[in-house]
């Protein structure tokens, strides 16, 4: 504690009892800082993840409101794929209340431009220059219209014009200035068909103000969309002006009647809520580190405050002499956590608002843009009021403790803590671990599901990691000989002195060694749940790679929900006449909110007759692509083992699917296996796709080389056609395949484990704090060690040992607990996802255990710089 | 001035409160009543018996001293009498009022308002000025510094560190802070000061200072109990009486500083066979 000298000023500024709590904390500034950090690190993750789900939110509501800013209704297929076909518009405008209804088509696109690029002409050859078209810039949007309807959007010209017929473009100005493009400008846009080249007539901006960054939209006259779409017919969707809007209903229930099986008709506001609850894990995830950053943030006032009582036992004990009520002491310490807790909620509400902006940054680089951070007043009043919570709870055990102090202790020769564990401890410790062990272990049942198991989850862990850190004492002294050992060849006087500080105090080292269990035993729980999914991608992907090249767009995405681009079969018979060419396939698949039974998945469309010859997957029951895809042939389908169980389905049962064209009830050929397309996934022919969903252009290529000699040539020619005409497409190698869907993978889950990262990094504060008072308790003895020789040198490497030790013994047991909780975790949720295997986070747990070394040795700098520094016949004579 | 009447109320409350605990306590003089009073530790497995059947009698005004060798339960006495601690058996009385029957509440009422504690290791918070540690039993009773910070002044005064008043504990000497310790258990006007080696940390002229300031509170009204090992400082007092092995083992009139060495040192000689201490 530094003091500072009051002369000069009023020798009474303490007006009331209360004033006290003030005081202290002036007094411990560092431990004060440290702790703020911490509670400001959990309500800025609390208040960040808030405002990013708010952002989230009012993006695609927002986005929805200005795309259909002047439609009340929106037809389209319920697959989401497929058309529908023109009798149907001609059906809807005859209806009573409607004002008016256009179709509209829609396909995302790239703007191509060319490219000089240095590549070798010939495998191991010079690097030659060669002019490619490459895609440039976001995405964007293009919706084919009637041009003599009313744009369906919300919105104005800005510059220019609609677009009236032929190759005529009107585009957002955002898009356009993004671009560096501008009215009266040429682009080339890479179409299904092929690359098509376009005039700017207009630019146009929402009224709303509303847009997202990589959300940008175009139109285009709906003749031009067909054929460069190659829809010839039918709409993906058409918008509906109803006569006043209070017959939306009205007229939505009459459209209902007549627009025939496998069509929707919603509001958008309807629309843009379905698309959210796609988003509904991604929500979860973040409520998950939401209350993560707060339960590290109770733990650390719960941490600071129990080393703040433990040091102030003789000036408790005195006040309680003086005639201090226990209530007194209690309201005493709560006031200091809440001042703290305030302190904290102000500056964690900035970092909030950094975070959170970080966040959407980060989003928009993983393929998931969003508009400019939104502020939400229910996060910010949730934020706020769980930092009360927080503060007061952390403090509450404390609290009581301060105030059961002895009047006694006033006058008691101070005792250097060595507090021993009570049994009673012990068994509640061992109840809460089993318990939730035993909840834990529950999920993996399957019994519980959707937000119910997620509620578990975290109970389950809640409880688990509470039930450690009682026991954690009882484990201390027998984990440090071991620990310690190897240390004693190299600083024999140092590595014991950090040894018996640590073993001497079991209930000091146990409160910082927590800190360091809760966190490292999350990050090894989380990075189970990640090395896990991404290793069980890899294990599909290998399982299915017979191919030798995959021609896909580069913008794919097998993550996202979102209408991923298409192509034209015409590229798949151009790479079949090469000479290279052995097989050459088309994949076709969509997302669904309603594919089986209303549950959300993937179609995905093979051709049976080759399928086999670039793809070796197996199935359930030891099934062969040889024994199923006849079967799929007949009209039968394979259903992925997570959508099968979703749905109560087993092999040789009935399904039904309902497209844009028909119904049918098809039999279940096989049971997959996969985690990709969150292991929901139908799998039919090309044929039965087309028949269902009306779906007739590609989505990817599977090609087979006719001999391992011709791959590098195929490969170039390949190349070369899509250089010249397919801009926006790209030829992969299965291993270039693999990597491209692990960055992608391992990008989305690298903003959550940066989240994770953050809500364990208060475990530093509450590490430094610790050490900080065990030097301070140490006082007297580090004054005894300089007396007897000791240099400033080997003073702090005893402390820093020390913080070494015990970072190592919480790192010890995080690792144990997180593998442990990891594997129940995963098995949790293989009961949403069958095929997920277990898998070692070897690099997590490197990562983990190198970051608590690093953490221990930096939380150890400044309380051991104190210790070096002490004056030594000051701390002999301390008392 | 709403508050100022706000907080009278109050303090007036207090006060009727503590007068319901002891009605008549106001009217009696202030004394200290024990009859076998005895005090057993658990420690472990073993049982200490700190005190055994000790008798005590204390008047209003009585300046007294407490002697014995280490372990002889002198503190345990005194911790007892000042409510720090409750008796295993005995009846204890301080101020007309039986501890032993008295809740926690009760017992911390009891030291707010009726006795005031002179610590060895002085205890005053390093973060509040000399004024402020004076005012601090005050506080803690619910009197707001405006009200006290008169007497605070008259007392810093008393004790010789007008000047200092606006000093922290660590800017003043241990006489110094024994003085501030001093004036702040006499702040709430208490009937009983108790004081625990009160010159055990000061040097000769410092302790000389205390324990002249603790005569005169005794000669003002005030009954003094000091527990010391120091036969100069127990000489100050009027009477000294001598525990050896949690038991009374006589006494003397105070005034004579090497008589109380002689006593004690017989006492030191004759231990041997006895109960354990409390550590």
């Amino acid at each position: 504690m530094r003091l500072r000298s009051k002369r000069g000023r009023s020798s009474i500024r303490l007006r009331s009892f209360r004033g006290l709590g003030w005081r202290n904390l002036a007094a411990r500034r560092t431990r004060a800082a440290l702790t703020v950090c911490g509670i400001a690190v959990g309500i800025g993750l609390m208040f960040g993840t808030g405002l990013l789900t708010t952002t989230i939110n009012s993006t695609f509501r927002g986005l929805f409101d200005a795309i259909y800013g002047r439609t009340d209704l929106v037809v389209s297929t319920a697959s989401g794929s497929g058309s529908i076909k023109p009798g149907t518009l001609k059906r809807i405008r005859s209806q009573p209340g409607v004002r008016s209804a256009y179709g509209t088509l829609y396909q995302p696109v790239n703007r191509i431009r060319v490219r000089t690029i240095s590549r070798p002409a010939i495998v191991g050859g010079p690097p030659v220059e060669a002019k490619v078209r490459r895609p440039t810039g976001e995405p964007l949007n293009l919706v084919g219209i009637d041009t003599r309807s009313p744009p369906p959007s919300n919105s104005r010209i800005t510059d220019g014009r609609k677009p009236r017929k032929g190759r005529e473009l009107s585009v957002e100005s955002r898009w356009l200035r993004a671009q560096d493009l501008k009215v009266g400008d040429r682009l080339r846009l890479a179409l299904p068909r092929g690359i098509e080249s376009f005039s700017i007539v207009g630019a146009y901006r929402y009224r709303s103000g509303a847009g997202v960054p990589g959300q940008s939209f175009g139109t285009i006259p709906i003749g031009a969309a067909r054929r460069g779409f190659e829809r010839p017919r039918g709409f993906d969707e058409i918008a509906v002006v109803a006569e006043g809007s209070a017959n939306t209903r009205a007229v939505q229930r009459r459209l209902r009647s007549v627009v025939g099986q496998g069509i929707v008709v919603d509001t958008p506001r309807a629309r843009s809520e379905t698309v959210l609850n796609q988003l509904d894990a991604l929500k979860v995830v973040l409520t998950i580190m939401s209350v993560l950053g707060a339960f590290v943030g109770a733990f650390l006032i719960f941490n600071a405050f129990s080393m703040t009582v433990l040091e102030r036992q003789r000036e408790l004990g005195m006040l309680r002499a003086i005639g201090a009520g226990r209530r007194a002491l209690t309201r005493s310490i709560l006031l200091e956590a809440l001042i703290l807790g305030l302190i904290g909620i102000a500056f964690g509400l900035a970092l909030g608002w950094g975070l959170g902006a970080g966040m959407v940054a980060l989003a928009g680089r993983v393929g998931f843009p969003l508009t400019q951070l939104r502020f939400s007043e229910v996060a910010l009043i949730a934020s706020v009021a769980a930092g009360v919570l927080i503060s007061i709870a952390g403090a509450m055990q404390p609290a009581w403790r301060a105030g059961r102090s002895s009047p006694l202790a006033a006058v008691e020769a101070r005792r250097e803590g060595r507090r021993r564990p009570k049994r009673l401890r012990a068994v509640l410790g061992v109840v809460l671990l089993l318990i939730g062990l035993a909840s834990a272990s529950s999920l993996t049942s399957g019994s519980v599901a959707g937000s119910a198991a997620v509620a578990q989850g975290a109970v389950s862990i809640g409880v688990l990691f509470l039930g450690v850190a009682l026991l954690v004492p009882y484990v201390i002294r027998p984990l440090v000989r071991p620990i310690v050992a190897p240390l004693r060849s190299l600083f024999a006087v140092e590595s014991r002195l950090a040894g018996n500080a640590v073993a001497a105090n079991p209930m000091r080292s146990a409160v910082t060694a927590t800190t360091l269990v809760v966190g490292l035993g999350l990050i090894t729980a989380f990075g189970s749940i990640s090395t896990s999914f991404l290793d069980s991608v890899s294990r599909d992907l290998n399982a299915s790679a017979g191919r030798d090249l995959t021609v896909q767009p580069r913008s794919l995405d097998l993550t996202s929900p979102a209408p991923q681009q298409t192509f034209s079969p015409a590229l798949r018979r151009r790479i079949a006449r090469l000479p290279e060419a052995d097989v050459v396939t088309a994949e076709r698949f969509f997302f669904s909110n309603r594919l089986v039974e209303d549950k959300s998945g993937v179609a995905f469309g093979v051709d049976p007759e080759v399928y086999e010859q670039v793809d070796s997957s197996t199935y359930q029951d030891g099934l062969t692509q040889k024994q199923v895809l006849p079967k799929l042939a007949a009209g039968q389908v394979v259903v992925s083992d997570a959508l099968a169980r979703r749905v109560k389905l087993d092999r040789g049962e009935r399904l039904r699917l309902k497209g844009s064209r028909s119904t049918r009830r098809v039999r279940v050929a096989a049971i997959s296996r996969g985690v990709l397309f969150g292991g929901r996934q139908v799998q039919m022919s090309l044929r039965t796709m087309r028949e269902l969903y009306g779906v007739k252009r590609d989505s990817r290529l599977a090609v087979e080389a006719t001999s391992a000699g011709l791959r590098g040539r195929l490969t170039r020619k390949v190349n070369s056609i899509l250089d010249r005409d397919y801009g926006q497409l790209q030829a992969l190698s299965s291993r270039e395949l693999q990597s491209e869907i692990d960055e992608r993978l391992e990008q989305q889950v690298g903003l959550f484990n940066i989240l994770l990262v953050i809500a364990v990094s208060t475990s530093l504060f509450g590490l430094t704090a610790t050490i900080a008072m065990s030097v301070f308790e140490r006082t007297r003895e580090i004054g005894v060690l300089r007396a007897l020789g000791c240099s400033r040198w080997q003073v702090r490497r005893a402390i820093a040992f020390e913080s070494l030790v015990l970072a190592l013994v919480g790192a010890l047991l995080g690792n144990i607990l997180g593998l442990v909780l990891g594997w129940l975790l995963v098995a949790a949720l293989g009961t949403l996802l069958p095929s997920i295997t277990y898998s070692l986070p070897l690099e997590a747990l490197v990562a983990a255990n190198i970051g608590a070394l690093v953490l221990g040795l930096l939380a150890s700098i400044l309380p051991a710089r104190r210790a070096a520094r002490m004056d030594v016949t000051s701390a002999l004579a301390y008392e | 001035m709403l508050l100022d009447r706000v907080t009278e109320a109050l303090v007036r409350r207090q006060r009727n409160r503590r007068d319901k605990l002891s009605p008549a306590s106001s009217q009696q003089p202030i004394e200290v009543e024990a009859r076998s009073l005895s005090k057993t530790f658990a420690d472990g497995e073993r049982r200490v018996e700190a005190l055994r059947q000790v008798d005590l009698e204390v008047r209003r005004g009585d300046f007294l001293a407490i002697m014995g060798p280490s372990g002889s339960g002198k503190s345990t006495l005194l911790h007892l009498v000042g409510a720090l601690d409750t008796p295993t058996s005995g009846t204890l009385m301080v101020g007309g009022e039986r501890l032993g029957a008295l809740s926690d509440n009760e017992l911390t009422t009891i030291r707010s308002e009726q006795i005031g504690f002179v610590f060895q290791f002085f205890n005053l918070l390093p973060t509040l000025t000399a004024a402020e540690n004076v005012l601090l039993p005050a506080l803690i009773a619910g009197e707001r510094s405006r009200q006290s910070k008169g007497r605070v002044t008259e007392l810093l005064g008393l004790v010789g560190l007008a000047e200092r008043e606006g000093h922290l504990p660590g800017e003043l000497s241990g006489g110094e802070q024994q003085r501030v310790s001093l004036a702040r258990a006499l702040v709430r006007n208490p009937g009983l000061i108790l004081a625990d080696e009160p010159t055990g940390n000061l040097d000769t002229e410092s302790g000389n200072t205390v324990l002249g300031l603790l005569r005169r509170i005794a000669r003002e009204g005030q009954t003094v109990i000091m527990v010391t090992h120091d036969p100069v400082a127990a000489s100050s007092a009027d009477k000294i009486i001598f525990l050896r092995d949690g038991q009374r083992a006589g006494e003397i009139a105070g005034g004579d500083p090497q008589h109380a060495a002689s006593y004690l040192s017989q006492l030191d000689n004759r231990n041997g066979d006895g109960p354990a201490r409390r550590p």
